[in-house]
């Protein structure tokens, strides 16, 4: 019935909205309190919800219908502890909160941490019209032993209170009804702010008396003006839509409450720190009043585990084993579905060249040698292992601990000029520099994320692992089976080490040179450890961040395909465009201790570095068709005959780690920076230090040998 | 005068366990209004909660959420034991 009606809204969203009334209402509160999940609850999108402190960027928005006639736009607002913005997410939700057009706004406050919410909450009670205060995860607050009056909170705030869990569904009847209910509710009553009072009235009554103030209090209005933040005001004067003649007013107006505050004796620079101590106490006064605490007798499950996660030695034991468990799995596991696929697409394809035979060879060929085999080829490569990756990840971070992993790991990253949150955009670029580039949006600070989003191709995405692992292995290739997985995990684990190390130490540098900047605040919440829900963490990272990237993938992949199928077979005197391109790269390929066959990979393989080792040995074999790669040995026989030794091997694996970003990876930089210098910055910096480290190496080996 | 010159007790010198209450934030500007956001001023209580393996941040317990809060800006943040606290510098 609920759904029901919740799609027949959606259809007729724009040609039956006359016929039902749409309420828009915004979800405001602080990180961490369960926004989303009472989101996905009332609105049934199940948008993903993340256990990390101010994760949502964008604003997502879901239709439910309230009453017979009335269906309420709920708008999800990024968590902010305070109406004081200074990054953009805090912006944007405060200028929503202040001056958008939304009827009601629902607080929504942690009933286990109810003082510290209330800050907030006091703030935007104080501020507009309509408010409705949510406490949330009730459930949790009744299992240890709290106990909040609210009927007399509803009294102190003078706005109603609905005790809600968005886990166990209670309270959303309520909520509903609360948005139903088409009674206007003013603003609450200031708080007691006695030092201030002759000086916030004499604002106050200019403000009256021009009279825009919308659904703000005047009382509000006066107050932010005397806290004298500069970008709020003029984005108050903008909305208000105040004149100049009336911003003069309002300016002598503050001129006369500061003469007021100096001769009562105090500092008109330090009403902001005075109106936030006053709200504050306020918000102590309301939880002593209201709240009723049983004394802690146990330690929770969650101080248990931290013991061990935050533990001196435990910590990075923990972290190492999770980090490699994850790695294994998505890099090794993943080869058995890998191989179904490539199967599966290969019989696909042999029915396909069997449907077009008719075709001519000219249309055949580059269609399913080309486009059909690269295509399914990245396909089957990156589909397992992001299927794997993405909802482990995922899982971590709502069970809470990314966070924490980012405490554990602030203070190094702190030093190379980054901060903790690093190690896990990091994480994400293991899985694909894509999603890395993207999750770098966590980091408060501008240059520190420029910084993250910069060095993330680093990290070898897992497009490029299994590369890795195959130039490890062909390392201790006259090893026994045993010895040589594990001498080849060892070295894999050196490569991985050797990303993070240069990782850290171009952070350092570009952030010692031409990318020094604030130092981001990291005031890290760590929230207690939540069961995260399974079934929605899997529908939604394999919808979310699987397809996406995927797709992102495939768009690329597809006439890349196309291209590599015209350079390895077309003929110009005698000759395949490939074979000029590696023969032109050679010279350069042979200084860096490669070949130019190596090289041209790498070139043609931008645009999907699953390919790279395909077209080496396409290249080599002579063939215009992309195979896969044969066993070990039989490998091991094809590279040795074409000259690779040693320090051949160690060179690509370098290259593989330090070149440029793949195509979609760059294009992804370029989104989320706004700036071509920071993507061409991306593609130089970690050529530099490939071609550099290739450079040594190949001079070292000739050293030595 | 340098406050890192003087034997003060700050949020960045107390272990995990430690109850202490603020009395003064020496922080400027955003990070002090932060900090307030937070809950944190003259009077709240605080409890360190867990220290990272390297020695910092430390992670405190505000009015029961846990914030980690970095070095740097801990040690701007006077305060005293809570009375009958046992472990005393």
């Amino acid at each position: 019935m609920e759904t029901k009606v919740k799609n027949k809204c959606k259809k007729n969203k724009t040609d039956r909205s006359d016929a039902k009334k749409i309420i828009k209402t915004a979800l405001a509160g602080n990180p961490n309190v369960g926004k989303s999940s009472l989101f996905n609850r009332l609105t049934g999108l199940g948008r993903h919800t993340g256990n990390w402190s101010g994760k949502t960027v964008d604003l997502a928005s879901g239709f439910f219908s309230v009453s017979e006639n009335e269906v309420c736009e709920l708008v999800d607002l990024p968590g902010t502890y305070s109406l004081y913005a200074r990054s953009e997410e805090e912006r944007v939700s405060r200028d929503f909160i202040c001056f958008s057009n939304a009827e009601k706004i629902i607080v929504v406050v942690d009933a286990l941490s109810l003082e510290r919410n209330l800050i907030l909450a006091l703030d935007i009670c104080e501020a507009r019209e309509n408010v409705v205060l949510v406490l949330n995860l009730m459930d949790e607050a009744g299992r240890s032993g709290l106990c909040i009056d609210i009927e007399r909170l509803s009294k102190m705030l003078s706005v109603p209170v609905i005790p809600a869990s968005a886990k166990t569904g209670m309270g959303l009847d309520e909520i509903k009804r609360a948005i139903a209910n088409d009674s206007t509710s003013s603003a609450s009553t200031p708080v007691s702010r006695s030092v201030a009072r002759a000086a916030i009235n004499t604002v106050c009554q200019t403000i009256e008396h021009i009279g825009k103030t919308n659904k703000l209090s005047a009382h509000w209005l006066a107050v932010k003006f005397l806290e004298n933040d500069a970008e709020f005001v003029s984005q108050i004067a903008f909305h208000l839509a105040y004149t100049p003649d009336e911003l003069l007013m309002i300016d002598d107006a503050i001129g006369r409450a500061n003469e007021i505050l100096e001769n009562s004796g105090s500092d008109p620079n330090k009403f902001s720190d005075y109106a936030a101590e006053c709200t504050l106490k306020r918000a102590r006064e309301i939880g002593d009043a209201c709240v009723q605490r049983k004394p802690k007798e146990k330690q929770t499950l969650s101080e248990k585990l931290d013991r061990y996660v935050l533990g001196k030695y435990t910590a990075y034991p923990i972290m190492l084993v999770l980090f490699a468990a994850i790695l294994w799995l998505s890099a090794i596991g993943a080869n058995y579905p890998s191989d179904l696929l490539f199967r599966a697409f290969s019989f696909v394809g042999d029915r396909l060249s069997y449907l077009m035979c008719d075709l001519p060879e000219l249309i055949r060929a580059p269609l399913l040698d080309g486009v059909y085999l690269v295509l399914t080829w990245v396909v089957s490569v990156m589909l397992p292992s992001m299927a794997i990756f993405f909802p482990l990840f995922t899982l971590a971070e709502d069970f809470g601990l990314l966070p924490r992993i980012a405490f554990c790991l602030d203070e190094p990253f702190r030093r190379s000029g980054s901060c903790g949150k690093q190690p896990l955009a990091m994480c994400m670029g293991l899985g694909c520099n894509c999603t890395g580039i993207m999750g770098s949006r966590i980091i408060d600070s501008d240059h520190e994320r420029l910084l993250s989003v910069l060095t993330n191709s680093f990290v070898p995405c897992n497009g490029r692992l299994p590369l890795l692992i195959t130039l490890s292995s062909l390392l201790f290739i006259g090893l026994s089976v045993h010895l040589r997985g594990v001498l080849s995990a060892i070295v894999l684990l050196l490569f991985i080490l050797l990303s993070v190390f240069v990782t850290m130490i171009l952070c350092r540098l570009l952030s010692g040179t031409f990318l020094h900047g604030d130092r981001s605040s990291i005031t890290l919440e760590l929230p207690p450890y939540r069961t995260p829900n399974v079934g929605q963490v899997i529908v939604r990272s394999v919808l979310d961040r699987t397809l996406r990237v995927l797709g992102r993938s495939v768009l690329v992949a597809a006439p890349a395909g196309f291209v590599i199928w015209l350079i390895s077979n077309l003929t110009f005197c005698g000759r395949t465009p490939l074979s000029m391109l590696n023969d032109l790269l050679d010279p350069l390929g042979k200084f860096l201790g490669m070949d130019g066959v190596i090289l041209s990979a790498f070139v043609l393989g931008m645009p999907a570095n699953e390919i790279v080792l395909p077209i080496i040995l396409m290249s080599y074999k002579g063939g215009g068709l992309l195979t896969q790669t044969p066993s070990l040995s039989t490998l091991c026989m094809v590279l040795t005959n074409n000259g690779w030794t040693t320090k051949t091997i160690v060179c690509t694996a370098v290259l593989c780690l330090f070149h440029f970003p793949c195509a979609p990876a760059l294009l992804t930089v370029f989104k989320e920076t706004h700036s071509k210098r920071a993507a061409i910055m991306s593609v130089a910096i970690p050529l530099t230090v490939g071609a550099t480290l290739c450079m040594l190496l190949s001079l070292g080996f000739s050293l030595f040998s | 005068m340098n406050i890192d010159d003087l034997d003060i007790l700050t949020l960045a010198d107390i272990n995990p366990g430690d109850e202490v209450i603020v009395l003064k934030n020496n922080l400027t500007d955003e990070m002090r209004r932060r900090m307030l956001d937070l809950g944190i001023s003259p009077g709240t209580h605080v409890t360190c909660i867990a220290c990272a393996p390297c020695g910092r941040p430390k992670a405190y317990a505000v009015y029961s959420s846990t914030f980690a809060i970095r070095y740097d800006n801990a040690r701007k943040i006077e305060v005293e034991y809570v009375s009958g606290n046992k472990s005393q510098k």
